[in-house]
């Protein structure tokens, strides 16, 4: 177990920026999720951490010690692939005792070691089976168990639930969440799916284009995103442009809101559509910021539904509960109301 | 309806075409093989069930020495291109460096320039470097023929190969070495395995080179087949033929089963 430091990485792949400038502490112990569409670095990150890739400029170190020179077979990782890469031609025990093996451990240990790992992922019993003989959710398992059966220091995860189904990957994401805390290891977990990064993880960090975007608590990120890329990237955001002063922003869409920001000059803020509540126009309580709004669109599933309201000239959702089986329809007058709190003033313009 | 019949017409042309090409190819063998054992040297009909032509053989050291010699040559052949020939492949399939694609283009040559220039050229330089004629230098000169066909069957194999199991057993701590030895090498099997048949059966069937590159008295099985024909024909060699064809068939039949196992993964 160790903490990973990256200080100021970058890498270029001919003409494409993969990495620029990236420093961050992944703690000791933690649960780490670096989330960006394909194409922002965070895979090339991952394996720059692992040691297949290497940084054109920058540092890389595992327990504070500087691994820039150290071949990955060094590196004592544990890495979960894509596509899992289990050994074909190896059954479930010699893929599981590989690492084990090629350490030159004794066999009544690896026989011990190998069974442990094998309860941890609850395949007691898989030994003799073949790669090809088991599920996408057994060789899941497997990869998992081949990646920390020689205790590494650090478990890096490559998309390891993309090639998963729906409810096979919910699973999976318990069951992953569970493994690393019981064995505390500090763990970096790389995705593209936002549902993923926010229910696993303890930390997640946002790239795009090379650069980390925002990183903090799954809860903090998502209350505060800080760019228009952070809120529409992770989850769903109301993006409303307007002119900010101290506490107050004067939407372009026709009312003043409160807000908790000290800047000045134009600005885009985000609200969460699950943040807004719909009143019949008039009828608002007051001390919360409104927004006066016709409704263009319903869609109604049953527990929940979702409104667009045209609010001057924008289209503004509004996720709803259906506490009270009345729905607004279609041309609806309605106001908008929400918290000042969830009024996030961007940094970005 | 029509359509039908016309596809029904097509199939059995189909059929015919089969048949024929069946006929063409294994009639003469089936020939010489049952004239192997005709007692009559005359192909006079119908067959007189003898052994005779395989008890000449076994008397027959001229003939016998040039089947030692084919294998001993096409031994050391398949050993040599196919150690050299996976080793250039993972090369190619490893590593990007300068003139990688000249590299591979000038690897093939022997597959499409005749084998009699090819022959002629060999011993031509063998001649001016002294390494002159023998065994060793049909050696030579057979894993220089033998190389393009093993880095094609390895390459195939190659090319569907997953780099991440590298990946995976770098990342468990497993040097190059152990990688490729433990996780490269064992997947590549079936395609070795198929690469170093290759290379056996260009070896134990070239007749021009090894014509060029045969010292006197040191000849292999078609040189000395060859040399036998034109002296005049014996059944002896259709035993020593009939033997041949059933050992590579065994050995075909042998390995198409173990390729079809381990093909695919």
């Amino acid at each position: 177990m160790a903490r990973v430091d990256v200080a100021n990485v970058s890498k270029r792949f001919g003409p494409v920026v993969a990495l620029d400038d990236v420093t961050f502490s992944f703690a000791d112990g933690r649960f780490f999720a670096l989330l960006g569409p394909s194409g922002s670095g965070k895979t090339t990150l991952l394996r720059m951490i692992a040691g297949f890739e290497e940084a054109d400029a920058g540092n890389v170190s595992i327990a504070g010690e500087p691994v820039d020179d150290v071949p990955v077979e060094k590196r004592d990782i544990g890495m979960v692939f894509q596509n899992y890469a289990l050994f074909p031609n190896m059954n479930v025990h010699a893929n599981v005792a590989f690492g084990l093996d090629v350490r030159g451990i004794g066999g009544p240990e690896i026989k011990r070691r190998v069974g442990e790992a094998l309860e941890l992922v609850r395949l007691t019993g898989y030994d003799a089976r073949r790669p090809d003989q088991l599920s996408g959710g057994q060789r899941q398992r497997v990869a998992l168990a081949r990646a920390i059966v020689t205790q590494p220091r650090v478990l890096l995860l490559d998309e390891p639930l993309s090639a998963l189904d729906r409810s096979l990957r919910v699973e999976m994401e318990i069951e992953l969440r569970r493994i690393q805390r019981d064995i505390g290891i500090t763990t970096i977990f790389v995705t593209h799916d936002q549902e993923e990064a926010l229910t696993m993880s303890d930390h997640i960090g946002i790239l795009n284009e090379g650069r980390l975007v925002q990183h903090g608590p799954p809860l903090e990120v998502y209350e505060r995103p800080n760019s228009v890329f952070s809120a529409r990237f992770l989850g769903e955001a109301n993006l409303l442009a307007g002119e900010a002063s101290p506490g107050t922003i004067s939407l372009d869409a026709g009312t003043t809101v409160k807000a908790t920001h000290d800047t000045r000059g134009r600005a885009m803020c985000s609200v969460r559509p699950e943040k807004i509540s719909l009143y019949p126009s008039g009828c608002a309580p007051a001390g919360r910021n409104i927004l006066s709004g016709i409704v263009r669109e319903h869609i109604f599933a049953g527990n929940s539904l979702t409104y667009r309201v045209e609010c001057g000239g924008e289209i503004v959702r509004v996720f709803a509960q259906n506490l009270t089986g009345d729905v607004f329809g279609e041309g609806t007058m309605v106001d908008l109301i929400w918290e000042p709190k969830d009024t996030v003033v961007l940094a970005d313009v | 309806m029509s359509g039908t019949r016309s596809g029904s017409g097509l199939a059995s042309i189909g059929r015919v075409y089969l048949v024929f090409m069946l006929l063409f190819l294994y009639v003469p063998i089936i020939v010489m093989a049952a004239m192997s054992f005709n007692e009559s040297h005359l192909y006079r009909l119908p067959v007189e069930w003898s052994t005779k032509w395989y008890e000449r053989l076994a008397g027959n050291n001229k003939l016998l020495d040039a089947t030692l010699n084919s294998l001993l040559v096409a031994c050391a052949t398949t050993v040599l291109a196919t150690a050299l020939g996976t080793a250039a492949s993972l090369a190619f399939f490893r590593f990007e460096f300068r003139a990688k694609n000249l590299l591979r283009i000038l690897a093939f040559p022997p597959i499409t320039i005749p084998w009699l220039i090819i022959g002629t050229a060999m011993l031509v330089f063998f001649f001016w470097v002294g390494i002159g004629r023998g065994l060793h230098a049909m050696v030579l000169g057979h894993v220089a023929l033998a190389l393009p066909y093993v880095i094609i069957v390895v390459s195939a194999r190659l090319s569907s190969f997953d780099r991440a199991l590298e990946e995976a057993a770098r990342s468990l701590g497993a040097s190059a070495w152990q990688t490729t030895f433990q996780v490269t090498l064992p997947w590549l099997a079936p395609g070795i395995t198929a690469a170093a048949l290759f290379a056996f059966a260009v070896s134990f069937d070239q007749f021009v080179i090894s014509y060029f590159l045969a010292a006197p008295g040191v000849t292999t099985l078609p040189v000395e087949i060859y040399t036998s024909i034109r002296k005049g024909f014996t059944p002896e060699i259709n035993a020593i033929s009939t033997i041949v064809i059933a050992v590579s068939m065994t050995l075909l039949l042998g390995v198409s089963r173990f390729y079809r196992f381990g093909g695919r993964s």
